[in-house]
């Protein structure tokens, strides 16, 4: 029966389809310019029929008279016309104008034209021009008010981010990832698969993601495939150089030698108790090496990565893949990382039903720098050059102190490194499916579930060795620890857009959420193997030690959007979410935070039908909201005992038998309650000359109160700085975008975009009006900026011993029993003269100065992406102004109270024969205090630097179609070429902690990269 | 929908509770049990050493204490400690600070345990009085070691924290509070703590370590007659005598014994990453042997006075080999390889610090980590300052007796009888307390005490004595850090805030 049934079907088909009028249609599709549009799919508008364009633009298809015909191509406006002539030729529009662009905002996107909130995206066009393996890096400079910043450019260290600078003083700054809906991390990204960005800036648009909204939200979105009918398969690679670009210009040998003497002179040590390896180096140079350790420890690096991926589809679904492979061999020695991953995306669609799936895997290893006791970059200016690089005598082969000779416990860097080896190792798998069902037209429920699954693996093996006289390692050791960490996300939502009456756009959001994240690790170490290659720890002899915990948070959420468009003019939204958190105590767990936006499309308006010529975009954007910031550690409401660790265990007989011993060793944060952040936002965007010039301005304030911050209390108590609910912190800024899309003739094109941001964060109260936090330099105090920088102000070298008496007799103080006592008791000529600015005769906290902070007054992003024929160049300029920066660097060459090397201005150090210097004398224990935090360290740290430049030539379509590909661009190009500053440490961008923005404690340089690239399709 | 329900039902079982941190205990399930008193108590004692962090013994023991004496010459190197070592030290050395925040701590475990031992039910009376004497008598040697670098005008803990503003930013005490506290706390704890404890709980604090750390405060403040009120206790009870070997004194094999009257505890056992052993022969040892740091040599003039330190039978004492490695043939030193001599390894004239730079293989498995205990009293300072206190009296004689006591242990021949109340005092100055307590963590102490700093400093040669100054370099400046929380807290003379 069913046969027969079918048999009827299929015959009353193929009788209908001819009695159906079919068709060929030929045409030309043509660009702006009228020349012939290759690779544009003309597809049969719900069919999966269609083919695309050939070298000149043409197509050729059979279809069923009437039928309507999509033609699209990337970077035009798709068009559809009805087919009901042989002959159709269509002319393509660019679709350069921004209006058009799709904005995702969370649970949902919007047309830029219809967006109240402030937003700012990047599109994967500019970020394709960008070759890198982290995603994070690829932002520098794109949107407004994302400021990414490098504490350090060591393999595996990642940027840090911000959006619209400081939120909370003492909590979490970094934004919420959401990657295709999902919480996750920009390091297991793939640059390559990113589709677009979105910053979500201000309340109303972040408010929907209310619970770690306030400090920012980016949402990313993967490729997912096109509904073409062709499948594309893309490959890319690219290979680069890298090198340090600074290097401090230390002492060798004989010149640390000379140095090294003055200071023991000058600080009036009897020659008995010199190091012996002055007279020793005097005596026979030989003896010792002239190692320029810089040139030891940094080599060339190479940054290579490969992709390959594939989009594919049809009207019923879409898939996307894509694999890559990367690997830096970094600029240090011994250091890399190596990083591979895969992205799988899919969508099917059956009726009202849709299912789909976004899984991520990535996979890196990191061969970090090894710390030899000191940050490794002061190690390798603080060691001497008289050590040698390599001693064969020594067990592992390095060289390092030699016996007798009093020299310094600085160990070898090269040695380290190569010696001791450390791996991490990361994994992450990330993978979220959605089912959607759609009832009637307008309402979509969705449910969403997925899980991010992390591990992390490490293993530091550190074999026997003799580094030196000082540096013996007769047992090798290890510590190896894993972690694993799950986040799971249950998500159902229901959306419903709606457009009534050709005017009246309602749309309407309600959802529920619900995260979970358990984290867990467990460690071991021993040591003593029997060799240098049994390096398991089922191996080891002794001293073990396990360690292991577990830790775990829950997030559950309820949130609502409502939405009207009046005729595309005048837009609402309104948004709340009411989040509970398991990081607080009952009373404390609940938050609730609602948001308003409202826009006026001023352009649309009647009035405006004159102007729109000119002026084509006019829109005002107006929002206020509140987010809330739970980005403490969990588990802070709840008191504990500590146990059991070495700072409360005491062997009571003081035999080998331990006692444990507890104690509550912090303070409970008993009432931590959720802090709120109020955002209010106004902005404005303009679009004139049809959308070639668009700019678009924001205004903002955030209001943090009931801020995360830490208590400093006094240390007599017992206890450290506590975690409270304390003061207010505002941020003011603006954000200034202007993009400017512009073409000479069909051959030249060119897109600039400027972007310019700025802000200034505030601590405005705290609940003792003293609080004042120290660090180094940086202060931060109720009333003033974060992170302000105070130091001591230097009067320039006393030049003589009589200048030292005339000021000392001057300046002090008599003690109780009316002695005198001068400001600076130990000075002598060549020590520096601090100013005494409050003329009580001591030198204390009081006279220190403000100079500046570490903050910029102004970030620029300059992008400038050019195409002259088949050629294309691409330049992204990014900069700081206003920026002071305090050089720890230029305090460590230039200390020359301690036993390690100098740098080269040490031997223009003031001597009696050498009076004409700023560079105080070379003495050993300082003293005068003259490196004290001063202004001497304090230096301009404006900059502006040429991020990325990449100058592209695109085979022509012909000679791809002869080795049998779509498309091919190779390039040349860098990454951080050059930059213009006067800041003379090793980078001028490391160092990004908040609280001591600028404060450089030497970080790991970032490396500038010489690149060749080339990616293809077919 | 179906889901969204679920989700909701499964929101009631405590998704968003978390009663407790799977880490840690919660205090309330503590101070229950005499089992909990020892831990907290363990925990009060481990503010002794301090081993919150790599090379904290050596800040206390080795920079702290014995740093700015005559009987310490520095090695430049780390600069904290040449500004200690040098009296050009500030507001933002970092020992200094240690020293105040590791105390604290350990006032803090103390307060602890007094106030929740005492509401610990269905425990013998003796037991909670005898463990919250032992919290009492470590928080006042702790406000001791305060006192004697910091001052009086510190502020003062005596119960545990309750979380209180004026507990996060407390005044400074008046002049005598903390004195106050002190002699009384020490005097009232003497009636409950032990005369003695068994072998497995040894080192933990007795009636005589009371006494003892009393009088040392007495001494300090010159208290001498009640000084010697509370030495007689200690000598009275016959529990105490000297050793016969100086040596076994600091080898770490002979601890706990009759002569000790209160040393702090360590242990070489690394067992499960812990770390309860003291970092001094490594920053005592020279760096030509196997990598020791060498941060510190004897003065010459401790040499000189040590020379002089002659057997009966003509030959160095027994204190100079135990206190000084030198160059010579009876110098025995366990890094020096069987059979080598010393310039084989080390510079002719060179001398090390011997005292607290030692090792036996039985005590850890590498020599870095020492587990010696360090005294606080010893039973012969006990007789030297009993000597002192008679001689103040006026008792020469008797005085002279107690001071060949020590003597006689170290084979060195008995004073004569005969001499002035101010000979008797200068020698305990110039020879007897250098030669037999050289480096324990006393000479600077005594010279404040004293009030001869000055001219010890300088008659002694101490490097860049230039830089002291008397009316300042007394004391440590209170930590910078406190003055941000308490602008209006007085600084120590002559420091800045």
């Amino acid at each position: 029966m069913k046969r027969i049934l079918l048999t009827i079907f299929l015959a009353l088909g193929a009788i209908l389809a001819q009695a159906q009028d079919k068709i060929n249609v030929k045409g030309q599709i043509k660009d702006e310019t009228g020349a012939g549009a290759p690779g544009a799919y003309v597809l049969v508008k719900g069919t999966s029929q269609g083919t695309s364009t050939d070298l000149d633009g043409n197509y050729s298809i059979d279809v069923t008279r009437g039928a309507t015909l999509v033609i699209s191509l990337i970077g035009y406006r798709t068009v559809e016309a009805v087919a009901d002539s042989q002959t159709l030729d269509l002319t393509l529009v660019p679709d350069a104008e921004m209006l058009e662009e799709v904005v995702a905002i969370g649970y949902g996107s919007q047309k830029r034209q219809d967006v109240s909130g402030a937003v700012a995206s990047v599109s994967s066009r500019k970020l394709e021009k960008i070759a890198t393996e982290d995603a994070s890096t690829a932002l520098q400079g794109m949107a407004p008010g994302l400021s990414v910043n490098f504490s350090s450019g060591a393999p595996g260290s990642e940027p840090v981010m911000m959006v619209r600078g400081v939120t909370s003083w003492g909590s979490d700054n970094t934004p919420l990832v959401i990657i295709d809906g999902v919480p996750g991390s920009m390091s297991y990204l793939n640059p390559e698969d990113i589709k677009s960005i979105s910053v979500l800036k201000d309340a109303a648009t972040q408010a929907i993601y209310g619970a770690r909204a306030a400090a920012g939200v980016i949402l990313v979105e993967t490729k997912r495939g096109e509904r073409a009918f062709e499948p594309k398969i893309t490959m890319s690679a690219y290979y680069g150089i890298d090198d340090l670009p600074k290097r401090m210009e230390m002492c060798n040998s004989a010149e640390f030698v000379k140095v090294r003497q003055w200071a023991l002179e000058n600080a009036g040590e009897p020659q008995e108790r010199w190091p012996a390896y002055i007279a020793a180096y005097k005596a026979d140079p030989s003896r010792f090496a002239d190692t320029d350790w810089q040139k030891e420890y940094y080599q060339t690096g190479v940054s290579q990565k490969y992709d390959v991926g594939y989009v594919a589809g049809n009207s019923n679904m879409n898939v996307s893949f894509s694999g890559y492979y990367s690997n830096i061999k970094g600029i240090a020695v011994a250091t890399g990382s190596d990083k591979f991953g895969f992205r799988l995306n899919s969508d099917v669609r059956r009726g009202r039903w849709q299912i789909g799936e976004s899984v991520n895997f990535g996979h890196e290893d990191i061969i970090p720098v090894e710390s030899s006791g000191f940050d490794t970059m002061y190690q390798v200016t603080n060691i001497e050059p008289l050590v040698f690089v390599y001693d064969e005598r020594n067990d592992g082969g390095y060289g390092g102190a030699v016996a007798g000779m009093g020299m310094s416990d600085a160990g070898n860097p090269v040695a380290f490194n190569r010696l001791i080896d450390t791996r991490h190792h990361y994994d992450g798998l990330s993978a979220s499916a959605y089912i959607s069902y759609s009832p009637v037209e307008g309402l979509v429920f969705k449910f969403q579930g997925s899980d991010n699954l992390n591990f992390s693996h490490t293993k530091a093996f550190t074999p026997t060795y003799q580094i030196g006289a000082l540096k013996p390692n007769p047992d090798a050791s290890l510590s190896e620890s894993r972690s694993m960490s799950n986040r799971y996300l249950l998500e159902l939502t229901a959306n419903y857009d709606r457009t009534f009456g050709e005017r009246h756009n309602v749309s309407a959001l309600l959802g529920v959420s619900q995260e979970d994240y358990i984290y867990s690790d467990l460690s071991g170490f021993a040591k003593k193997f029997e060799n240098n290659l049994m390096t398991y720890l089922e191996h080891g002899q002794k001293d073990f030690a396990v360690g292991g915990g577990r830790s775990r948070y829950g997030l559950r959420s309820a949130f609502g959007r409502l939405g009207y468009n009046y005729d595309n003019r005048y837009i609402a939204m309104f948004s709340t979410r009411y989040d509970g958190s398991s990081r607080f105590a009952e009373g404390n767990k609940w938050g609730f935070f609602p948001s308003v936006s409202l826009a006026w499309n001023i352009a649309k308006e009647d009035f405006w039908r004159s102007l729109a010529g000119t002026v084509s975009t006019f829109k005002l954007r107006l929002s206020y909201g509140a987010l809330g910031n739970q980005g403490i550690g969990n588990y802070q409401y709840i008191p504990t005992l500590t146990s059991a660790t070495n700072s409360l265990n005491y062997p009571l007989a003081g035999l080998d038998e331990i006692s444990l011993g507890y104690a509550i060793t912090s303070l409970p944060s008993l009432n931590i309650k959720w802090e709120s952040t109020y955002t209010s936002n106004i902005g404005v965007d303009l679009g004139f000359l049809g959308g070639k010039l668009q700019m678009s301005a924001d205004a903002y304030l955030k209001d943090t109160r009931d801020m995360l911050s830490t208590k400093e209390i006094s240390s007599s108590t017992g206890f450290s700085a506590m975690l409270v609910n304390d003061g207010e912190l505002k941020t003011r800024g603006f954000e200034y975008q202007l993009e400017y899309h512009g073409n000479s003739g069909r051959d030249f094109q060119y897109d600039l975009d400027l972007n310019l941001s700025h802000y200034r964060s505030k601590l405005v109260s705290m609940s003792n009006p003293d609080y004042l936090y120290e660090n180094g330099p940086a202060r931060t105090y109720v009333g003033a900026e974060i992170g302000e920088f105070w130091v001591f102000q230097t009067d320039g070298l006393f030049r003589s011993q009589e200048e030292v008496d005339i000021f000392n007799r001057t300046h002090g103080h008599e003690d109780e029993t009316g002695a005198w006592i001068p400001l600076q008791p130990s000075a002598r000529p060549g020590d520096i003269r601090f100013v005494d600015q409050n003329g009580d005769g001591q030198l204390d906290n009081d006279d220190k100065v403000m100079v500046g902070t570490g903050n910029p007054k102004l970030i620029v992003g300059f992008n400038a992406y050019l195409r002259y024929k088949s050629f294309d160049l691409t330049a992204q300029f990014y900069g700081n102004l206003g920026a002071k920066r305090y050089n720890y660097t230029k305090y460590q060459l230039q200390r020359m109270d301690q036993i390690f090397n100098y740098g080269k201005d040490a031997l223009d150090s003031w001597r009696p024969d050498n009076p004409d210097t700023d560079i105080p004398r070379a003495v050993i224990g300082d003293p005068n205090g003259n490196n004290r935090i001063s202004d001497r360290f304090v230096e301009n740290g404006d900059y502006l630097r040429l991020n990325n430049l990449q100058i592209g030539y695109n085979l022509p379509a012909r000679a791809c179609k002869k080795i049998g590909i779509d498309n091919m661009r190779i390039y040349v190009g860098g990454r951080r070429l050059f930059t213009l500053t006067r800041y003379t440490g090793y980078d001028v961008t490391t160092g990004a902690s908040n609280g001591s923005m600028g404060v450089d404690y030497g970080g790991y340089p970032l490396y500038r990269t010489y690149m060749a690239g080339v990616k293809f399709g077919f | 929908m179906l889901l969204a329900v679920a989700m909701t039902a499964a929101s009631c079982s405590g998704f968003l509770d978390e009663k407790s941190n799977p880490n840690y205990l919660t205090p309330d399930s503590f101070w229950h049990s005499e089992a909990d008193i020892n831990k907290g108590l363990t925990a009060a004692y481990s503010a002794l050493q301090p081993a919150r962090y790599w090379a904290a013994t050596v800040d206390r023991f080795l920079v702290t204490d014995n740093m700015r004496s005559d009987e310490v010459v520095y090695r430049p190197d780390v600069a904290e400690w040449i500004q200690i070592a040098t009296f050009t030290n500030d507001l933002t050395n970092y020992v200094t600070d240690d020293e105040w925040k590791n105390l604290y701590s350990g006032i803090n475990y103390c307060n602890q345990c007094v106030s929740n031992i005492p509401g610990i039910e269905g425990l013998d009376q003796t037991v909670l009085n005898r463990s919250l004497s032992e919290a009492r008598f470590l928080r006042a040697y702790y406000y001791f070691r305060l006192l004697r670098n910091f001052g009086e005008r510190i502020p003062l803990f005596t119960k545990q924290i309750e979380g209180l503003e004026e507990e996060y930013f407390p005044p400074q005490s008046a002049p005598g509070v903390i004195k106050g506290f002190i002699e009384q706390e020490l005097s009232e704890v003497q009636e409950y703590l032990p005369e003695s404890w068994e072998a497995a709980n040894a080192g933990r604090a007795t009636r005589y370590a009371a006494q003892g750390v009393l009088a040392q405060y007495y001494m300090f403040t010159n208290q001498l007659p009640k000084a010697e009120v509370e030495l007689k206790k200690i000598i009275s009870s016959g529990r105490f005598g000297l050793l016969e070997n100086y040596g076994d004194l600091f080898d770490g094999l002979h601890k706990n014994s009759r002569e000790s009257i209160f040393e702090i505890q360590f242990c070489g056992n690394r067992e499960g990453g812990k770390r309860e052993h003291n970092q001094m022969a490594e920053h005592l040892s020279p760096g030509d042997l196997d990598g020791g740091y060498e941060e510190a040599y004897p003065s010459n003039w401790l040499f000189e006075t040590l020379k002089k330190d002659i057997t009966t039978d003509g030959k160095y004492s027994p204190r100079v080999y135990a206190t000084i490695l030198f160059n010579d043939p009876d110098t025995r030193y366990f890094l020096l390889p069987e059979g080598a001599a010393w310039t084989d390894y080390l510079p002719a004239e060179s001398i090390y610090w011997h005292k607290f730079n030692t090792w036996d293989p039985s005590l850890s498995s590498d020599w870095y980590y020492s587990a010696f205990n360090i005294p606080v009293l010893r039973y012969a300072d006990v007789l030297l300052m009993y000597a002192e206190c008679l001689n103040d009296a006026g008792n020469q004689e008797e005085a002279v007796r107690y001071i060949n006591m020590v003597r006689q242990r170290a084979h060195v021949p008995p004073l004569e009888g005969g001499m002035s109340k101010a000979q008797v005092l200068r020698h305990l100055q110039d020879v007897e307390r250098p030669c037999e307590l050289a480096f324990e963590g006393i000479r600077w102490y005594d010279l404040i005490r004293w009030g001869i700093v000055a001219d010890a400093l300088k008659e002694h040669g101490k490097l860049h004595v230039e830089n002291f100054i008397p009316s300042k370099h007394t004391l440590y400046p209170i930590p910078h850090k406190e003055f941000l929380l308490n602008p209006e807290w007085e600084q120590n003379p002559n420091f800045a805030k």
